[in-house]
């Protein structure tokens, strides 16, 4: 009823008078309201959890220590306890220590842009930490014109003569139906050049198609930042052994200490695997 | 039989069956384009092929004019590398520098059968061998960095396990 009136009121009267009107009784309001009633209220609210949560870390990190010096049990225990303080501690630890990492890693990247402005043919060899090293290869070979050098020098045709999509063609041979991946990684080894090459998507993204089929889905759907981050975690047939066994058993996983409705159990499932190595 | 004149970088001249001239795409387009007549015997100047190359071509090519036609390239192709036939592979006996030369030959020309041939045989010559191998074989310079080539075994680390 008093907000069908209050509405009445608004559509009648007109616009100033109710504005006024709604200014003087707030400015009552504010002046009846104590300040101390907001103010003093943050500060403890900020504080404590605070508290909490720098001890909830020291906790957790001494049992880091532990776990790294092999005291697994006390190292438990520590967790334990930091965890009935604060149950997201690991999180919360992990951010702060990510926010900690971030600055000197954009700072470098940056010092980095501002020496190659300075000087464009410095070979910036020194490396830097933090920046993905494709980008910066990739950058560094495309300023240089060739993809790699020769060791000793001769007249006859060299690899560096060739252009990139043809050295593409040969590592797209190399992988082949045998799916050589391995083969890959190592020609990646040999150069700055040919591990430009031998990281392209295209290849990687023709593997993933070639083991998962056309409907593999894309990295970024599955949680994997590149077509190779996706060939490399993802679990796959292997071709290069023979499969001997596989087992299946159920393993009882831990209870939430909060919901004694959930009760998580894994199915397991592993493969015995002989792999086959050639030496070379 | 017309013939076509294709002159090498160093001004040599070859006459070609035109049939087997077009098995490049380069060529072929260029004569569908220009709409050369038969009986003008025009010279075709391939200033990026010098003539020891375009003889080994012009001998590729004659071997394999009735070749049907190869597939479009596509992604779910068996793609084997054991499959060089013995001619190719006798074709390609040849010195690292003149592999080279013929891949990019094939690859200016665009004939796409001596193009997967030569990069099948380089890529042969990669498989399987570890990164200091390869640097060897093809004369490579080890350009990484320590600091670089310790990241990029940390990258590979996944198919090297022993």
């Amino acid at each position: 009823m008093e907000k069908l009136n209050l509405q009445d009121d608004v559509q009648n009267c007109d616009g100033e008078d109710e504005l006024s009107l709604f200014r003087q009784q707030w400015q009552r309001e504010l002046e009846i309201t104590p300040p101390p009633k907001r103010e003093p209220d943050p500060p403890p609210a900020q504080a404590e959890p605070l508290s909490d949560e720098d001890r909830a870390k020291e906790l957790f990190l001494r049992g880091v220590e532990m776990e790294r010096g092999g005291k697994l049990y006390e190292a438990i225990q520590n967790y334990k306890r930091a965890m009935q303080i604060l149950p997201d501690v690991e999180l919360r630890l992990y951010e702060s220590s990510d926010l900690r990492s971030e600055t000197p890693e954009a700072e470098s990247v940056l010092e980095e842009v501002v020496r190659n402005n300075e000087d464009p043919d410095s070979d910036d060899e020194d490396a830097v930490e933090g920046e993905d090293l494709l980008a910066r290869l990739q950058r560094i070979t495309a300023r240089k014109g060739v993809l790699c050098e020769m060791q000793y020098p001769t007249k006859s045709a060299h690899m560096s003569w060739l252009p990139y999509e043809v050295v593409l063609l040969i590592l797209r041979w190399v992988v082949s139906a045998d799916l050589d991946a391995a083969s890959l990684e190592r020609a990646a080894a040999t150069c700055r050049g040919l591990y430009v090459c031998a990281r392209d998507a295209d290849i990687w993204r023709s593997l993933c198609l070639r083991t998962w089929g056309i409907e593999c889905g894309t990295p970024r759907a599955s949680g994997h930042s590149s077509w190779r981050q996706m060939y490399i975690e993802r679990p796959r047939l292997l071709l290069n052994g023979c499969y001997i066994s596989k087992t299946t058993y159920l393993r009882h996983g831990e209870n939430s200490f909060q919901d004694q409705f959930y009760r998580p159990w894994y199915l397991i499932d592993y493969y015995r695997y002989l792999r086959l190595v050639y030496t070379i | 039989m017309p013939n076509i004149k294709l002159q090498s970088s160093d001004n040599e001249v070859f006459a070609v069956d035109i049939e087997i001239a077009k098995c490049s795409v380069t060529i072929k387009t260029m004569l569908e384009d220009l709409g050369v007549d038969d009986e003008e015997e025009e010279v075709v100047p391939l200033p990026n092929v010098n003539s020891a190359i375009l003889k080994k071509v012009i001998q590729w090519a004659t071997y394999h004019k009735d070749d049907p036609p190869l597939p479009e390239d596509d992604e779910n192709k068996e793609k084997r590398t054991d499959d060089i036939s013995s001619w190719d592979a006798d074709f390609l006996k040849v010195d690292q520098g003149t592999l080279f030369e013929l891949i990019l030959a094939a690859n200016y020309l665009d004939i796409k059968g001596l193009l997967d041939v030569t990069c099948k045989t380089v890529a042969n010559m990669i498989k399987g061998k570890t990164p200091d191998e390869i640097r060897k074989t093809f004369n490579i310079k080890n350009d990484f960095t320590a600091a670089e080539e310790d990241q990029v075994r940390k990258e590979n680390e996944w198919c090297e396990e022993k």
